[in-house]
């Protein structure tokens, strides 16, 4: 019985996508990206891990071209990405990881919502499934300086866009 | 012990509601079991004239794929089952895609063998869709079974046609049910067939 107790909070363990307080996983971010998008993220060559972003904070979006969701959304993580520029944190960066995605389609949603923080590609779902399989969109606010621990994490769309800008700028404030 | 237990089975209950409810707000498919890639046999191949049909619209209007013929390009996405997981991925794709589809003057038909009330009530919980769908319902699955895509399950193959304007067959990919076609392969077959 006590056996049986214990499967199944193991089960429950490992059904649970990473959580705020985790440890973000160090991806491996593939699909190549712009001069521009490369010195934003203060990384080189061709191999791009999250622990190589040259930041102290990131703020992750897990998303897909096909997700309806993540379409409508598209506009206020511009938004929110411009209003964190706006308020002068360098210390932030963002990204897009295109769980399922091919290059084409990441550039295709690039430019179809105008884009400005880099996205990366997915297309055989493995950073999806490093970060459990999340639903789409997800966000996460990761510290960098501290080992990527997750300070937030949201599944599904933005309800309240001045709360999640308030919690950015917050949360990194110098 | 027994509290060890009933801690555990309230945990993966209130897990379990956690998850739906934080998941995907507004609409969640209904989750697939993994199955074989294709099950069919295909009727048709690239160079043939596509076999015609006459299917009901979720507008309410009968569409003709030689309605068609002279006029536009007809790309037709054959998707398994409403409301779960990769179709409802596939075509609100496709509706973003849109307008990539119509520049290569190429209407994009969707088919599923699933009746009409079924797809209405799916496609408003997706959003909506800018393109046309019709129900391969009755005679079940009868103009998937034209091009060969019907499975022995009642559902039609995860597949992509891609017709020209003298109603030829230029591409088809059925693709794996499980995974999603690339768009970029698809948008690749339209400016072929534009050349």
């Amino acid at each position: 019985m006590k056996r049986l107790a214990l499967s199944f909070m193991a089960l429950l363990l490992m059904a649970t996508p990473v959580l705020a307080a985790d440890i973000f996983p160090d991806l491996e971010l593939k699909g190549g990206i712009s001069a521009d998008a490369a010195a934003y993220l203060g990384v080189s060559g061709s191999q791009i891990k999250v622990s190589s972003i040259q930041a102290d904070y990131l703020f992750v979006e897990i998303y897909s071209m096909y997700c309806p969701i993540c379409q409508r959304d598209a506009p206020r993580v511009n938004t929110l990405f411009q209003e964190v520029a706006a308020a002068g944190r360098d210390n932030v960066k963002f990204i897009g990881v295109a769980a399922g995605n091919t290059n084409f389609e990441v550039n295709f949603y690039r430019k179809k919502f105008s884009v400005l923080f880099p996205l990366f590609e997915d297309e055989n779902f493995s950073c999806h499934k490093a970060v459990g399989g999340v639903g789409t969109p997800s966000f996460y606010l990761v510290d960098l300086k501290a080992g990527r621990q997750i300070l937030f994490f949201q599944e599904g769309a933005i309800k309240d866009e001045a709360a999640m800008l308030k919690m950015i700028l917050d949360t990194t404030a110098p | 012990m027994n509290r060890l237990i009933i801690f555990s089975i309230l945990s993966l209950v209130l897990f379990a509601a956690v998850a739906v409810a934080g998941g995907k707000p507004g609409f969640e498919p209904v989750p697939a079991p993994h199955l074989a890639p294709n099950d069919s046999v295909l009727k048709v191949n690239v160079g043939d004239t596509a076999p015609d049909f006459a299917l009901p619209s979720v507008k309410g209007e009968i569409v003709r794929l030689s309605d068609f013929k002279g006029r536009k390009n007809v790309v037709i996405s054959f998707v398994p089952a409403a409301w779960t997981p990769v179709c409802s991925d596939q075509w609100p794709g496709y509706n973003l895609a849109l307008e990539m589809i119509k520049a290569q003057d190429a209407e994009l038909i969707g088919i599923s063998v699933d009746n009409l009330p079924s797809q209405i009530s799916w496609i408003n919980a997706m959003g909506g869709l800018d393109f046309t769908v019709l129900s391969d319902f009755w005679p079940h699955g009868a103009t998937a079974s034209q091009f060969g895509v019907l499975r022995h399950d009642g559902m039609a193959e995860r597949a992509l046609f891609v017709i020209d304007k003298q109603g030829v067959i230029r591409f088809i990919d059925v693709h794996d049910i499980n995974k999603r076609p690339d768009l970029g392969a698809l948008i690749g077959a339209l400016e072929k067939v534009n050349q």
